[in-house]
């Protein structure tokens, strides 16, 4: 999971290359909604530091973020008329293999 | 305009103001530690509320501390007090004006005095005065100065007074100032106005009860500070005289009342005129004490005794520069031996014996002159400190120069023998001789070897001090077979006798004659009535004798010592009219009690005791009163007031409802920011 700003450049150059782009995201809904009863402390498999939360007052804070990031995300795509597939993990892999076959924008943000 | 405290302590609780502070930081954090993909979102997120939030932190916080900190100050009861307006002076109709004119009041600033500032100021608002209102005026310093003791409304004639108020060296009497104001007014109320530097320890505190008295009567106590700038000042506060190279050494310590280090000349001015300075190096005043630094000189061989000086260069209180102590006379003693009996060879001398008893102590005792009588009219009390004439058969022509010797402070050690006829000497010694002389008379048998023995001396007699330790009883191994009688006399007064023989006869007579003293040994110097010169305490005791008359007479035997302003009281033991000369030659003024003479110094320096056209028979060491020269701030008399009567001084407006209020608004306003404070809170899971 990275910001546009990050793979934003090498998209571009897919594009001047005349290449159809299609983006599949999959997020996990109890993830980015923070199913955790007590506060606790999450780590990136990736590295880096130690976050501590509270996950009853992030709850809602973090669920705007994602639904900003996606958005943003979205917004990339289309400024470089590519195809953004967003999609629930959980959700039929048959529906979201169409939708990027038929280069069909779909899922909405939650 | 002033703040205070009704509850002091309360403002210790204001340590609960770092609770909040300290909660921050000792929070726990959680053990339960996951792994998370959407880390971005996390940090996305703390960086936005993160900005949107630090502004809102610290407004909080600040909010909270000081809603804490406002809450415990209230509790603390705070109040405001606003000056009562005065009201202008003379309403009451009569005032009186007190003026400081102690010595610390001459402290300069810009070349000028407080004390000439408090008489300026003083003189201006007296002149301000309406009409009819009376004004007298007190001087607090000592000794007491005239100034206007009755109401007079006169203002010209009384600012007049006030200009002509002389500067003081004496003592702060707020005390006695304010107990004759209180008298002036008679329990009626009134103004009274105090110019004053407020310096010195305990003057304020002293007049305490004066001030309340005066309040008591519902009068009004004006202070007015003068010469308010920094404390600074310089003093020799001690100076003596003691043992130590050449002559010895005068030892004296300077204090330094000021904020700054100080480097200064310190100059020894001796009683002959001598001169010595050093520079002393004096350490900054702290809030404990005043810097200090002590100092020495070397005196030379020779010095005349008298009240010396230690004088420092120090523009802030001049008054206060110079410190007077008591010089004895320094040196070799140089002592006249009038040979009335020279015998056919020296050891027939009737001198022989005192000679060479009295010789090996020359180098650091006396400087011996052996004459005939004939030589002894050179005497004089300028060359020679002591005489000692012996066995002189006519001493009539040497009369009139030793009465001048003695009267003018020279020692004089008479002996006898069988030239002495007790006639001629009592026509020609009168003057001088502690009683007739009767007949020579043995003290035994004549068939007797030996003689009578003499009594142990006193040894808390100045002249047997020496001999306290060991040595006196020597005195019962001297014999005498043979001695003068004296005829009666009255012991006390002038006439002491120090030593007696066994059966009570006089062995040893002194007598003091103006300011000198005469000592008779009523035998032989020699061996031909007594074998006092071949005893052991012989030549001790008259090295002892000659080094005493010649160090201590002269008048610098009497020495006192005395403080600007407070009585000096001297023994006297004579009913002559005594004279007191002051330090700039000035006659003082004395008033005499039974065997005292009591006078009351100025100014400081060398007090003069004795007859007119005479060496002085006492001196006394005038100093100005320590306490004056600490010129650091002490209880002001605002001060005193205010506690005395803290209504009559200020409004007061307590604060702490208007603080509670405050503090209760600060905590509502507090919550309320808390309540819109960012939704997300990444931090809150401490």
């Amino acid at each position: 999971m990275e910001a546009p700003e990050v793979w934003g450049g090498a998209l571009d150059a897919l594009v001047q290359r005349r290449a159809d782009l299609r983006a599949v995201q999959v997020y996990d809904r109890d993830e980015i909604g923070l199913a955790f009863a007590q506060p606790l402390r999450l780590y990136s498999p990736e590295g880096g530091a130690d976050e501590t939360l509270d996950p009853a007052a992030m709850r809602a804070g973090v669920r705007e973020e994602a639904r900003r990031f996606f958005g943003e995300v979205r917004a990339a795509m289309r400024r470089r008329r590519g195809v953004h597939v967003l999609a629930e993990a959980h959700a039929p892999l048959a529906d979201l293999v169409a939708n990027v076959l038929l280069g069909r924008e779909a899922g909405e943000v939650p | 305009v002033s703040f205070g405290l009704l509850a002091p302590t309360a403002l210790g609780l204001l340590m609960a103001a770092l609770l909040p502070i300290v909660a921050h930081l000792i929070r726990r954090r959680p053990e339960n530690r996951r792994p998370f993909g959407a880390m971005l979102l996390l940090q996305r997120l703390r960086r936005r509320v993160e900005r949107r939030r630090q502004l809102h932190d610290l407004l909080l916080l600040a909010l909270r501390v000081l809603a804490l900190a406002v809450l415990l100050l209230a509790f603390a009861r705070p109040e405001l007090r606003l000056p009562e307006r005065e009201s202008e002076l003379g309403g009451s109709g009569r005032v009186v004006v007190i003026l400081d004119n102690s010595l610390s009041m001459d402290r300069r600033e810009s070349g000028r005095s407080a004390f000439e500032q408090a008489q300026q100021e003083a003189a201006a608002l007296v002149r301000e005065l309406g009409e009819g209102v009376g004004v007298a005026v007190f001087a607090a310093g000592v000794p007491e100065a005239p100034g206007v003791g009755s109401f007079s409304d006169d203002h010209g004639l009384v600012a007049g007074a006030i200009e002509a108020l002389p500067q003081a060296e004496g003592a702060t009497d707020l005390d006695g100032a304010l107990t004759r104001a209180r008298a002036l007014l008679g329990g009626e109320p009134g103004e009274v106005v105090v110019f004053t530097d407020g310096a010195g320890p305990g003057n304020v505190g002293r007049a305490e009860n004066s001030v309340s008295r005066l309040l008591d009567t519902g009068s009004a106590l004006l202070p007015r500070t003068v010469g308010s700038g920094a404390p600074a000042n310089l003093v020799v506060s001690a100076a003596a005289y003691g043992d130590g190279l050449e002559g010895g050494t005068v030892s004296f310590k300077v204090l330094n009342y000021g904020p700054a280090p100080v480097e200064t000349p310190a100059t020894v001015r001796l009683p002959d005129g001598a001169e010595m300075t050093v520079f002393v190096s004096v350490p900054a005043s702290t809030d404990e004490a005043p810097g200090s630094a002590d100092a020495a000189v070397t005196v030379p061989r020779q010095a005349e005794g008298g009240v010396a000086q230690v004088r420092l260069s120090d523009p802030d209180l001049p008054l206060d520069d110079a410190r007077y102590f008591h010089l004895p006379r320094v040196g070799q003693t140089r002592v006249m031996l009038v040979d009335g009996d020279p015998g056919s060879s020296p050891t027939r001398s009737e001198l022989y014996f005192l000679e060479r008893a009295v010789a090996p102590f020359a180098g650091s005792g006396a400087a011996l002159d052996l004459v005939a009588p004939v030589g002894a009219l050179r005497l004089s009390s300028g060359t020679w400190r002591v005489a000692v004439l012996a066995n002189v058969g006519d001493p009539d022509p040497l009369a009139p120069t030793l009465v001048d010797f003695v009267r003018g402070g020279g020692a004089l050690v008479l002996t006898v023998g069988d030239n002495v006829s007790p006639s001629v000497w009592n026509g020609a010694l009168g003057p001088l001789l502690p009683a007739p002389l009767g007949r020579a008379r043995d003290l035994v048998s004549s068939d007797a070897e030996t003689g009578m023995t003499l009594q142990p001396p006193d040894a808390e007699e100045d002249l047997f001090l020496p001999f306290a330790r060991a040595g006196r009883l020597g005195f019962e191994r001297v014999r005498t077979r043979r001695v003068f009688s004296l005829q009666p006399y009255e012991e006390g007064g002038e006439v002491h006798t120090l030593l007696r023989y066994q059966s009570g006869v006089p062995a040893l007579v002194e007598r003091r004659v103006g300011a000198g003293r005469v000592l008779l040994w009523t035998s032989t110097a020699d061996l031909g009535w007594t074998n006092f010169a071949l005893q052991s305490v012989y030549a001790p005791f008259w090295a002892r004798a000659l080094t005493w008359l010649g160090g201590e007479v002269g008048g610098a035997a009497a020495r006192f010592d005395g403080v600007v302003g407070e009585p000096v009281v001297v023994p006297v033991s004579v009913a002559e009219e005594w004279l007191v000369t002051g330090p700039g030659g000035q006659r003082v003024g004395t008033s005499r009690a039974p065997g005292a003479l009591n006078f009351v110094p100025d100014r400081a320096g060398a007090y003069a005791i004795g007859r007119p056209d005479e060496p002085p028979a006492a001196w006394v060491a005038v100093n100005v009163p320590a306490a004056e020269s600490d010129v650091r701030p002490d209880v002001s008399l605002d001060d005193s007031r205010a506690r005395l009567t803290p209504d009559r001084v200020a409004r007061r407006f307590p604060l702490d409802p208007a603080l509670l209020l405050a503090g209760l608004a600060l905590l509502v306003g507090a919550g309320w920011i808390a309540r819109r404070r960012p939704s997300t809170d990444v931090e809150a899971a401490a």
